[in-house]
């Protein structure tokens, strides 16, 4: 399979020159909670964040710096929608253990963290506040999903996050738009209470 | 990495300060992932960068392990069953005998039934004296 050249026209300042391995360091953390929203499941998360790494250095190690974080998620995106289609497919086969079509309805499955590490300040509203968000994050459809983290969390412009998802512009602020919608209406009164 | 050239919404009103809200928990959710997971993610990128394509990959492997398993079971409980049929044949129990046709007997043999409700009755009055002086 071919992968097409990018040309993307980044709003970030130049950057110093980054190592592959400094880059990917930096981006796995979040590639990784990406992919764990959209699998709900460690190893399948583990596995797409790897596979996406692996087709970022073969096909984009020697791009600028300033496109590899659009080029990086845009590996992982499609390994995600592979994910999704796979698992479309079995459950079209009725398999018992994908019984269920819209997976993203299900509740939240919280990311393993490290409850020593927690802020000693961590109010109750805000652990409220935080399993809100995670299970309303878990029931976004999967495109508005990744348009408003690739936007608000990791930053990438509107162009960017078109070329990482392959759509054009106008979708990515239309899924963004829709996704803080339903948002702000599902965390309202835990975010209100803050 | 959010960097103040890429706003999403306006920078101020209550959108800008849910957005920042989550942001915040998800910077904690990132700060706070376990060890374990940090390794993991340590060891992938090693393996990417090595051109290594090995990966935990038995959970794909899981509904096929399980549809064998399944199917080996139903075999087996469906081999069991047709040899204890061969093997114990079912009995024939005093319920099969009472609802079995052939001992309708109210139909058949009506003076038989008679002769047997007199039985029951002469019992009856064998006993009725007996109670009557126990009380």
């Amino acid at each position: 399979m071919t992968i097409p050249t990018l040309s993307i026209e980044s709003n970030a300042p130049e950057q110093p020159s980054v190592s592959l391995d400094e880059f990917l360091a930096g981006v796995q953390q979040r590639a990784y909670m990406l992919a764990r929203y959209a699998t709900r499941g460690d190893d399948e998360a583990l596995d797409l964040v790897q596979d996406a790494m692996a087709a970022f250095i073969k096909h984009y190690r020697g791009k600028p710096a300033e496109q590899r974080a659009a080029l990086f998620f845009r590996c992982l995106n499609n390994r995600i929608i592979d994910f999704h289609r796979q698992r479309k497919r079995r459950s079209r086969w009725h398999w018992p253990w994908n019984s269920q079509d819209d997976w993203s309805a299900d509740g939240p499955d919280a990311l393993v963290i490290d409850s020593t590490n927690r802020q000693p300040a961590s109010s109750a509203e805000q652990d409220q506040f935080g399993q809100a968000l995670e299970l309303a994050l878990q029931q976004l459809p999967v495109r508005q999903r990744q348009v408003f983290l690739l936007r608000a969390w990791q930053g990438l412009s509107v162009k960017e996050t078109a070329q990482a998802l392959n759509i054009s512009s106008g979708s990515i602020k239309t899924h963004y738009f829709r996704a803080l919608n339903t948002l702000r209406e599902q965390l309202e009164p835990h975010h209100e209470n803050a | 990495m959010k960097t103040p050239e890429t706003p999403t919404s306006t920078d101020t009103g209550p959108d800008a300060a849910l957005e920042r809200r989550i942001i915040t928990h998800l910077d904690f959710r990132q700060e706070t992932l376990t060890a374990e997971t940090q390794l993991k993610l340590d060891r992938a990128r090693r393996q990417a960068l090595a051109g290594n394509r090995g990966s935990n990959r038995t959970w794909q492997a899981w509904p096929w392990l399980a549809t064998a398993s399944a199917a080996c079971l139903a075999l087996f409980l469906l081999v069991s069953l047709n040899q204890s049929d061969v093997l114990n044949p079912p009995e024939t129990t005093d319920l099969d005998l009472l609802t079995m046709s052939e001992f309708d007997l109210l139909d058949q043999d009506p003076d038989f039934m008679a002769w047997l409700a007199e039985q029951d009755a002469d019992l009856l009055d064998a006993e009725r004296p007996e109670q009557e002086g126990s009380s």
